[in-house]
């Protein structure tokens, strides 16, 4: 996965994926439309202005009459006016779409993600993910949005002020229109440059950021180890790259501007020269040329802007891509379609049709790999009773947590079945299995919110005499209204502001609320003070009592009081029965247990 | 912080030249019009001399205008000349003013970056990371944004003014009183609504942020929210949040909107009233085509730089405080001037690893999130010496450590290694002799390999091989596909607490330092390992601490330390402090009783 951030995707321009995209944008073709519309109005607007100074010219001063000037006003102050509200009207629309269109694909991708099997969140790191739904879609929504923008702005000011000088002096346009081709080969090879650039220097402050960021968080450790001298030397390599980077961009910058404007000024020259030798020969009045003046001094922004939005477009690709590629990621685990008529499906699920669940488990020949090819179970057998608690004891990579995952149906077998109350598990729905579940993680996992909303995280209509009644069991009642503010005391983001122990007992609270039937526990192995320790031992014994469990047990206190112990070893069973009989076996179980004793 | 003390004042030769080049290219800038209008005006209608002596020398210089008539492209050439002095001077403006703020950028980092390092762990505890991180990171930025590019802006802006309105006079003093009346106007306008369009640009961000913080949770949180078939709920509060951006978002969207749209108005009236007031004066002969062309062409040129003008002031007031912000990091005192700690020391000595603590108190001044209080803690132990500790959450067993390494000093009481006062010794002294490995260990963004070696930069492999077998976490690595070469997080592996812990532990091991403290560091790993790593610890000569809540691990050290609330209430050999009925007993008894009843 540490490749991912570098995958190269092609570069060159690939309309199919803009399409795909804009396919889930449909709805704001209409926008889209009218966006266009109000642009060409605007960009015509926009080349009429050096045309009416001409006009002026030639029709008042050259004259010498100012009969019908008040025309000219009015015919001003009515484009003021006009132009004053496509302005508006193009903000405002293109703003929508902006919005809409990141609206529209975080929902898309966020819904998607919802549809995902966990093997690809164990595969995929969450800042990759964050990066996609953030700043990608928001690239997306302003390129595509103000792009649009631009291009069709740019195109229809061109081609307005081109018809204009085309309409006015034929002979005169085209000499003047031969800046142009010049003018776009020399935006083109800038912008590219200076996008580059600046891609550098973006990539390099988010790595100033992160060691600012590490610098902060690891302020304590670099002391103890004495680094102050050597990140600092790091450091201030990385900001002389930083340095130079900017600079680099900035120059690029200030080298196109001076070229641009020169490249303009041949154009001036051109249309003054060739205006004024036919202006001795009276095919040209003075007032074409205040005209052809004025639009070489216009002609440049448009083309500035269509050769930003060229370049702009092509590294926008790349965000487009990896947004495409994650919503077209199809889900490894998926209800068939007859189930999902019956259950629902994850985001609606039907949960008044769901069949109730006794807790039998059994594993029939059950095959399992991950997709890195590393094999854990091969033909397992296991069969559990309703009620039944089980304890999974062994190496890391023995299988413990294999077989809590394809319980939880968060992974599937590669072959065999897995049963539930005599049901395979792909005739029930996902959410019906995970909403059987209870699922308490090594690292218990809170979330921003009160204490009460946390524990009923799995209930969300609970009352408050019920969550206090969860907590009461797991003996966290009198932690918590030690708080301030008790139930209605508020966590920040991940339940931070507690101490391990206090998000332990508080994710046992939620777990037993739920009243699952078939418990999970992935006993912590964080340290906790003896204390603390004694009650959430007694609160897992209140938590297993009457339904089928499965602890995957890191000390071997715990599973002294579970009914079958079984002991694994390369994803098979070794040994398997209580903790007495075990011992008295005198087998790998026995040993272990003397060893953590010791 | 004031601009004055910051790295920006010493860039002063940069931004003068760049201010200078700016006025300089405005000044060629407005020539060209008036080139146009001497070749209008004098050369193809012959009207007459334009009143600038420059322009009537230089056409003088060149001939007349009568010869300038038959070689039109004399004139072409002094314009595209002079646009290329003027794109020279541009360039200049720009480069200089890039090179000046981006080294002043590059000084402040590296400025901040050492004061985070160089203030005491208090001050870390006390302030937000967060913000902390935003003060290093884009409050640099906005003054560093205000010196590259907008004091360029305002330089040229005021050049603008300064120059354009002097020409215009002299064509026509009552055609410039038009073209400047609603300058103000839009320079006031611009001023005013980017002043006040802030809240509606922070609600915006603010909205992200949720929005952001809402994702990073469920993602990190996601196994929780399947397991309880969570989706539904959680979809809804996701469009809940992503409304709330796309409406605070298109509110600002319609105040840009409204802004735009004010402001062309004002720019097609200004340029309306030129052209139809000037139409007039030229068609009664107070001014030339020329003139008027003139006109046109410079108030398009300093329209823009008003309203840029506007904007930049009301960004002046941003930048102003972003240094202040900076500067209050910068001014919070480093260790050797915190008034928490006891000063620096200075010396030196050899260090062996006996360690004493004569009526050690502490009390960390504002009680808060700070480090527990001890009263009077008292022990004493040879060099070599593995103590173990034992205490609730709360009891001051790690303030004992940060006491130790120098991360906070006693306020009563003296600790002692080797008979030196600690406080006489150099602070990195100290630390590079005492090993820290904290419970939660932090890892840097880097290799393995480069994790370890970290407090000793000039590791063998063999040694760094040697700390990681001790560690037991050399198969760990050897494991993983670039092996010591694998880059640690979200670029690299993810390593599980206890593998983290582990890691610690052997770069703790690599320094060599003579004092290693072990902060509960073993807790993530399991029994068996915890014994492997112990064993391999025993066999080190140094002076090491323990703290642990696991009876069996306490019980195997030479000398054990039980805190509560910030006293030894029991100390000694483990043995003696077993036989007797203490703390030490009672934890043991829970741990190993409840096994042996029914083993």
């Amino acid at each position: 996965m540490s490749m991912r951030e570098d995958q190269h995707f092609q570069r060159r321009f690939d309309h199919r994926i803009w399409l795909r995209l804009l396919r889930r944008a449909r709805e704001f073709r209409g926008t889209m439309a009218i966006l266009a519309v109000v642009m060409i109005l605007v960009g015509a607007a926009d080349a009429l202005f050096p045309l009416l100074n001409g006009i002026a010219v030639d029709r008042f001063v050259e004259t010498g009459s100012i009969q019908g000037v008040e025309s000219l006003a009015i015919v001003y102050a009515g484009l003021a006016f006009l132009q004053a509200f496509l302005v508006w009207a193009l903000i405002a629309l293109a703003g929508r779409m902006e919005t809409g269109l990141m609206y529209r694909f975080r929902q898309d991708t966020f819904a998607h993600l919802q549809t995902l099997s966990i093997g690809y969140f164990d595969r995929t790191p969450v800042g990759w993910l964050m990066s996609r739904l953030t700043s990608d879609i928001q690239r997306l929504g302003e390129t595509v949005a103000w792009g649009l923008v631009d291009i069709v702005w740019g195109v229809a000011m061109m081609a307005g002020i081109a018809v204009a000088m085309l309409f006015v002096h034929a002979q005169l346009a085209v000499l003047v229109l031969t800046v142009v081709p010049p003018l776009a080969l020399v935006s083109w090879f800038f912008q590219r440059r200076i996008l580059g650039a600046q891609r550098s220097v973006r990539r390099l402050n988010s790595e100033v950021s992160a060691a600012f960021s590490e610098g902060i968080a690891g302020a304590v450790t670099s002391k103890t180890l004495v680094r102050e001298a050597e990140n600092l030397r790091e450091f201030s390599a990385l900001t002389g790259r930083m340095r130079a980077a900017s600079v680099r961009a900035a120059v690029f910058s200030a080298l196109y501007m001076p070229v641009v404007l020169l490249l303009g000024s041949v154009g001036t020259s051109i249309a003054l020269v060739a205006g004024g030798v036919r202006l001795s020969e009276g095919s040209v009045t003075i007032g074409v040329i205040v005209a052809f003046v004025g639009y070489t001094v216009q002609f440049f922004e448009p083309v500035r802007e269509v050769a930003r939005v060229l370049t702009e477009l092509q590294a926008a690709q790349s965000a487009a891509e990896r947004i495409a590629a994650l919503l077209d990621t199809p889900p490894a685990i998926t209800d068939r379609r007859e189930v999902e008529d019956a259950f629902g499906t994850i985001l609606e699920p039907h949960r008044d049709r769901w069949p109730r669940c006794h807790g039998a488990i059994r594993f029939d020949e059950v095959n399992f790999a991950y997709p890195d090819g590393e094999a854990v179970l091969d033909h397992f057998d296991l069969d559990v009773a309703a009620g039944e608690s089980i304890a999974l004891v062994g190496e890391t990579g023995a299988g413990k947590s294999t077989i809590v995952n394809l319980v939880a149906r968060f992974y599937e077998p590669t072959a065999g079945r897995i049963l539930i109350d005599g049901a395979d598990i792909r005739d029930r729905s996902q959410s019906w299995m995970h909403s059987q579940l209870g699922y308490v993680l090594q690292t218990p996992q809170l979330f921003a919110g009160s204490v009460a909303e946390n524990i009923a995280f799995g209930q969300p209509e609970a009352d408050r005499s019920a969550v206090e009644e969860a907590a009461r069991m797991v003996d966290a009642h009198a932690m918590i209204t030690a708080l301030p503010g008790g139930y209605d005391h508020e966590l920040g983001e991940g339940g931070s502001g507690l101490s391990t122990g206090q998000k332990q007992l508080l994710s046992f609270a939620r777990a037993i609320l739920a009243d699952p039937r078939i418990f999970i526990l992935d006993e912590a192995t964080s340290s906790i003070d003896t204390d603390t320790e004694l009650r959430i031992q007694r609160a897992i014994r209140t938590m297993l009592r009457g339904r089928t469990s499965f602890v995957i047990a890191h000390r071997l206190s715990t599973v002294r009081d579970v009914d079958r112990i079984l002991v694994l070893e390369h994803g098979a069973i070794v040994e398997s029965g209580s903790h007495h009989d075990l011992l008295a076996r005198e087998g790998r179980y026995a040993a272990l247990y003397r060893e953590s004793m010791r | 912080m004031r601009v004055a003390q910051s790295p920006f004042a010493t860039e002063w030769p940069r931004f003068t030249g760049a201010v200078i080049a700016t006025v300089i290219a405005a000044i060629l800038g407005f020539s060209v019009p008036l080139m146009v209008q001497a070749v209008l005006d004098w050369v193809l209608l012959d009207q007459g001399a334009p009143p600038f002596r420059w322009v009537v020398a230089l056409v003088r210089a060149a001939g007349g205008a009568d010869a300038i008539r038959d070689r039109l492209w004399l004139p072409a050439i002094a314009i595209v000349v002079v646009t290329a002095g003027n794109g020279a001077a541009s360039y200049l403006a720009g480069r200089w003013s890039a090179l000046g703020a981006e080294r002043a950028a590059r000084q402040l980092r590296n400025t901040l970056y050492d004061h985070i390092h160089a203030v005491s762990v208090a001050y870390h505890q006390r302030s937000s990371s967060g913000d902390l991180l935003q003060r290093c990171t884009s409050d640099v930025d906005t003054v560093r944004k205000f010196f590259a590019i907008q004091l360029m802006e305002v330089g040229r802006a005021a050049a603008m003014v300064a120059v354009a309105i002097p020409v215009m006079a002299q064509l026509n003093g009552r055609l410039t009183l038009v073209a400047v009346a609603l300058l103000p106007v839009a320079f006031w306008y611009t001023l005013h609504f980017f002043r006040n369009v802030q809240i509606a640009f922070t609600a915006s961000d603010e909205a992200e942020g949720d929005l952001s913080a809402l994702l990073q949770e469920h993602l990190a949180g996601l196994r929780v929210v399947r397991a309880f078939a969570r989706e539904p709920e959680e979809y809804r509060r996701f469009t809940a949040r992503n409304t709330t951006h796309r409406d605070v978002t298109m509110r600002l969207i319609y105040l840009l909107a409204r802004y735009w749209a004010v402001s062309s108005w004002i720019v097609i009236v200004q340029l309306g009233a030129v052209l139809v007031v000037g139409t007039t004066f030229a068609a009664g002969g107070t001014l030339t085509v020329g003139g008027l062309l003139v006109f046109l062409m410079l108030e398009q040129m300093l329209l823009w730089p008003i309203r840029q003008m506007g904007m930049v002031l009301a960004d002046l007031g941003k930048a102003r405080v972003a240094l202040g912000r900076i500067g209050e990091v910068l001014n919070a005192p480093d260790e050797d001037h915190d008034p928490v700690l006891s000063g620096g020391g200075s010396e030196r000595p050899v260090i062996r690893g006996a360690v004493a603590f004569e009526n050690v108190s502490f009390a960390y001044p504002d009680a808060g999130d700070g480090p527990a209080a001890l009263h009077e803690v008292s022990f004493s132990v040879e060099e070599g010496t593995t103590v173990g500790v034992l205490g609730a959450t709360g009891s001051g067993k790690t303030t004992m450590i940060m006491l130790l390494a120098r991360l906070y000093d006693p306020s009563g009481g003296r600790i002692l290694i080797d008979g030196h006062d600690i406080t006489t010794i150099d602070r990195t002294w100290t630390r590079r002799h005492v090993a820290v490995v904290l419970q939660e260990p932090f890892l840097f963004a880097r290799t393995i390999r480069d994790n370890i070696s970290l407090g000793r930069s000039a590791a063998r492999d063999a040694e760094i091989f040697a700390a990681t077998r001790s560690a037991a976490v050399h198969d760990v690595i050897e494991g993983f596909s670039r092996g010591y070469d694998t880059p640690v997080g979200e670029r690299g592996v993810t390593l599980s607490g206890g593998q983290k812990q582990r890691v610690a532990i052997a770069r703790a091991l690599v320094s060599g330092s003579p004092i290693l403290v072990f902060d509960d560091s073993l807790s993530a790993v399991d029994t068996r390992t915890d014994a492997r790593i112990r064993a391999a610890l025993l066999d080190r000569q140094a002076t090491t601490f323990l703290i642990s809540h696991r009876a069996t691990t306490l019980a195997r050290c030479d000398h054990l330390l039980v805190l509560d609330r910030g006293r030894v209430v029991e100390q000694g050999a483990p043995e003696v402090l077993r036989a007797a009925d203490g703390a030490f007993a009672r934890v043991w008894r829970q741990q190993q009783g409840a096994a042996d009843v029914d083993a």
